[in-house]
């Protein structure tokens, strides 16, 4: 299996890759005064604490904006979006929503996250969630 | 507040802007840094301040390469910064306000690197250089996704919470072509683009088509700065500095948290009408960054504080006929044909366009009124912005 990603991993991003290799994912979240933060810092942006934790989000999303993003010569382009996760405003998780149209792709729509692997890494992703479970 | 402590921009230079002019990245710099000097009526021995744009990303050289190539060998300060080009220009007119140096001269060159294009992958003579540019350190989070542009989810965000349409982008566009075909050294001075074949391009990342991207070009442009009280023996009419500023705020990472622009905006705007106790109404021209049409379309907000309605506030301001938009009944935006028309030096155009206007050196697209331009330049958290005045 050749490991294509991270290119470069440093203290601040070491605890998100080595979740995503367990299977979860895994946000850092301030000790101190419980925000969360994403991408991955040592020090909250809130209260400046450095008493930096790390946890897994429920998963549940709502689609802030996408990009229809190039995926390569004769392969069709992917959707990738920003999930806005519940458990803060603008707490961004960027990810491919799997199996969306790319021409309707419905901004405020309800998401699940998945985990999935791609190049041999384990890496999240977002499902849209059915009407009822949403 | 008199003249008396403040700067000006006296003078002004440029390289030929061109798909391939031939010539280098660093040639391109010496070509306007020369012009520049030259027009400013300076010896090479007068100018002791240098700055540029360099960055690990960009195809532009430091100010060490320009001191040397050109034997200004008095330089008593330096100084690089990243793009918009507003932003070197805002640095020497910080240093010659602050007494570091008398002559500063402060220049950006652009290049078509092998990234741009397939015809520039093609051109051995246009490698770019091994090393990403990730200075928030969070691109490895999104190279797996083939690093998503974060400008392109913003402006999805913003059609979707304010129902802006491509016919508004359009706007932006066709005005800033429009006014291309009447400036000779733009890139697409002799290429018309109608409202009909805007909106008839294909989206390559909706809804901004190529057309709503900067046009990558061999260029380079550069500005000579100095006191009010010294312009005064130069050949020129001065280009007074009557505020200059950055704005940062809220999200500033162009992969997770590019939409928080218009934020930053409004920061770089409340300074520069605070400092120079003016207002949009003095305005005679505004010259508004276009990278990307999208990022004209939140500055236009913020510059006329219409936050959400730039649709409407564009449309009250279109001429069809004329393809051009002209706000508050008066002011015309980017009479140079900004990046999308002039080519891409990264807003350097809309200073050197200012300048012009306001010595009234612009020619067939020469205001009746020209006494006080807007410049604004970037985006979050890269900008700078300066009210300019005609000396
Ligand atoms: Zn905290």
């Amino acid at each position: 299996m050749s490991v294509t990603w991270p290119s470069r991993m440093d203290h601040d991003t070491a605890p998100y890759w080595k979740g995503l290799q367990e299977g979860k994912l895994v946000l850092c979240r301030c000790r101190q005064c419980r925000t969360w933060i994403h991408p991955p810092r040592a020090c909250c942006p809130a209260c400046w604490a450095d008493d930096i934790d790390h946890e897994s989000p429920s998963g549940l999303a709502t689609l802030y904006s996408c990009v229809i993003q190039p995926t390569g010569p004769g392969r069709s382009p992917e959707v990738i979006g920003w999930a806005e996760l519940d458990e803060q405003p603008e707490l961004f998780v960027v990810a491919p929503i799997s199996d969306v149209e790319i021409d309707a792709v419905p901004l405020g729509a309800r998401l699940l996250l998945e985990l999935r692997e791609r190049d041999g890494v384990v890496l999240p992703a977002f499902a849209l969630m059915a009407e009822h479970e949403s | 507040m008199s003249d008396a402590n403040k700067v000006a921009i006296v003078g002004i230079g440029a390289s030929t802007l061109s798909r391939d002019g031939g010539r280098s990245v660093g040639a391109l710099a010496l070509d306007a840094v020369r012009a520049a000097i030259r027009d400013a009526g300076l010896k090479r021995e007068q100018i002791d301040g240098v700055s540029g744009i360099y960055s690990t990303d960009q195809p532009t050289v430091w100010p060490g390469y320009v001191v040397e190539a050109l034997g200004l060998d008095n330089i008593v300060w330096s100084s690089c910064s990243s793009p918009p080009s507003a932003n070197t220009v805002a640095e020497g007119i910080l240093a010659v306000a602050a007494g570091a140096c008398d002559y500063a001269v402060c220049y950006h060159s652009k290049f078509r690197w092998d990234t741009v294009s397939g015809a520039a992958r093609n051109d051995p003579l246009r490698k770019a250089p091994k090393g990403a540019f990730d200075p928030a350190l969070n691109m490895p989070l999104v190279e797996p996704f083939g690093v998503p542009n974060g400008m392109f989810a913003a402006v999805r965000r913003h059609a979707h919470e304010f129902g802006t349409k491509r016919d508004h982008l359009g706007m932006i566009v066709v005005n800033n072509r429009t006014w291309a075909l009447q400036n000779d050294a733009a890139i697409f001075h002799d290429t018309p683009l109608s409202m009909t074949e805007y909106l008839a391009a294909k989206e390559i990342a909706p809804p901004l088509s190529a057309l709503d991207m900067d046009m990558p070009i061999d260029g380079a442009m550069a500005v000579v700065i100095t006191t009010v009280e010294r312009a005064r023996d130069l050949p020129h009419r001065p280009v007074v500095v009557e505020a200059s500023s950055n704005g940062i705020a809220g999200g500033t990472d162009f992969f997770f948290r590019a939409f928080d622009s218009y934020a930053a905006y409004r920061v770089l705007m409340k300074r520069l009408w605070d400092k120079s106790g003016l207002s949009i109404e003095d305005m005679d021209l505004v010259n508004i960054y276009d990278g990307f049409s999208s990022l004209a379309l939140e500055w236009i907000e913020a510059v006329f504080d219409v936050r959400g309605e730039a649709g409407g506030f564009l449309e009250d301001s279109w001429d069809p006929e004329a393809g051009k938009l002209t706000f508050l009944g008066r002011i015309p935006m980017s009479t140079h044909g900004g990046n999308l028309g002039e080519g891409r030096v990264q807003g350097f155009g809309h200073v050197l366009e200012a300048v012009r206007q306001l010595r009234g050196s612009a020619g067939r697209r020469q205001l009746d009124r020209a006494e006080m331009a807007l410049v604004v330049n970037g985006n979050n958290p890269v900008n700078a912005g300066m009210i300019l005045r005609a000396g």
